[in-house]
């Protein structure tokens, strides 16, 4: 049987080393895509496409330390994707609640997938729908924002807009962080603070108003002149959410 | 070999909303694949490279608007794109410290696999890229993607041919490589 063929894991671990000494040819000299690799190894590419690409990954140890690369972000990002999909949702309770259950109001984000990842043949199909029925939602909103007055948030198509200057300094004391509220009553945000390398500074969970100062103490640990990313995410009364970008700002000297 | 930092169409599609806590699960993915792909030179290097990339997601997540929110695939495929890159730009640097040129018995990092067993399994692998290029096509095809880890069925989805086909293109090829190995002195 093929998968017990003695040696073969040698032949693996040889076929994967590739340490680029510096008698190899200059990597740069390769042309390696790696895009199109990627595609390749999710399946995503046409038949002959994916053949070619793996024809390069036969005798290219640059090419073939691509798709290894690949495939490990892959099994990661499919591994994510189910734990997020079978992951019960959980509401947290506020201060004011004790221990009295809750029903669970439910995460709903438009055109998320309902169940695992497709079957690998008809994702490209899957995905080109997925985008025309988007591309439509998106133009039907923009129809809808130019001809009503009010305009209402549509999930993942609205975005949480600051009233701070994207880069702002901010002294340590007033290090209030704003943005525009959602018109859904009932609305309740959740505001993230990291540094730059992604550790947690701060958080505020269920804010009620689009506002929230960050803890002084939170930042005394900083320099001054220390740059932070921050994003908010709304979620109305049924459950909705809508997330802002991430938006840096700075601490004032 | 041209840098392609932030991969092709990007879509307007969340089918699988990437909400900010994830990122921290981006970096713990993203070392763990750079710790199992990369090469020993790269061991001591492993954070700034994931570092790197991981500000690249972020910046390119940042110009996007939040005008519909990023699918964690498009995330983990342009982290890719980062993380070749920096890759690619470290190997063309061919980033070796004055120190570790000065001092040649230095202590490896932790992990660094043992650079006469690497040299010699390099070896080898440059010996079955040549070999893989003597091989009937298909073959070359299929045996690459099973040297590459991927078990038959895996294989034959890739290939897109039955699981049969893939099975003995496999079995006739990984005879032929090994005939050509033994007929340049590596035996395997």
């Amino acid at each position: 049987m093929i998968e017990n063929a003695p040696g073969i894991e040698r032949l693996r671990r040889a076929f994967a080393t590739y340490d680029a000494p510096p008698s190899d040819p200059p990597v740069e000299e390769e042309e390696i895509d790696a895009e199109r690799i990627y595609l390749a190894a999710a399946g995503e590419l046409s038949e002959d496409e994916r053949r070619a690409v793996i024809d390069q990954v036969a005798t290219s140890a640059a090419a073939a330390e691509v798709w290894r690369l690949a495939v490990e972000l892959q099994r990661a990002e499919a591994k994510a994707s189910r734990e997020i999909d079978e992951e019960p949702f959980a509401a947290e309770p506020s201060p004011s609640e004790s221990t009295a259950p809750r029903p669970p109001i439910g995460e709903v984000a438009p055109f998320r997938r309902p169940a695992p990842p497709p079957a690998f043949a008809s994702r490209r199909r899957l995905l080109a729908a997925l985008a025309a029925l988007v591309a439509a939602t998106i133009g039907f909103g923009l129809w809808t924002r130019m001809h009503a007055p009010a305009p209402e948030m549509r999930g993942a198509e609205s975005a949480l807009e600051t009233s701070i200057e994207d880069g702002a300094r901010l002294p340590r004391g007033a290090f209030r962080l704003e943005w525009k509220a959602v018109e859904e009553p009932g609305a309740r945000y959740t505001v993230r603070v990291t540094t730059e390398d992604l550790q947690p500074v701060a958080e505020g969970r269920n804010l009620e108003t689009p506002t929230y100062q960050v803890p002084e103490s939170a930042l005394s640990s900083l320099p001054a002149g220390t740059r932070l990313l921050w994003l908010v995410e709304a979620r109305t009364a049924d459950g909705r959410t809508v997330a802002s970008p991430a938006y840096a700002v700075e601490i004032a000297r | 070999m041209a840098d392609r930092s932030s991969p092709g169409p990007a879509p307007s599609l969340s089918d699988k909303p990437y909400s900010e806590p994830d990122y921290a699960r981006l970096r713990n993915d993203l070392a763990k694949a750079v710790a199992k792909v990369c090469p020993g030179w790269l061991a001591d290097r492993r954070d700034d490279l994931v570092q790197a990339a991981l500000i690249k997601v972020m910046e390119l997540s940042r110009r996007r608007e939040g005008m519909a929110e990023l699918s964690s695939s498009y995330l983990y495929r342009v982290a890719h794109s980062a993380l070749v890159d920096e890759i690619r730009a470290r190997r063309r640097r061919h980033e070796v410290s004055l120190e570790e040129n000065e001092n040649e018995h230095a202590a490896l990092p932790a992990g660094t696999p043992d650079p006469a067993a690497t040299s010699a399994a390099a070896e080898v692998g440059r010996g079955i890229r040549e070999c893989l290029g003597t091989l009937v096509r298909d073959r070359r095809l299929a045996v690459a993607l099973y040297l590459q880890g991927h078990g038959v069925p895996d294989a034959s989805r890739l290939l897109s041919w039955p699981a049969k086909r893939t099975e003995n293109l496999i079995y006739r090829g990984l005879f032929d490589l090994r005939r050509c190995l033994t007929d340049k002195g590596l035996a395997p």
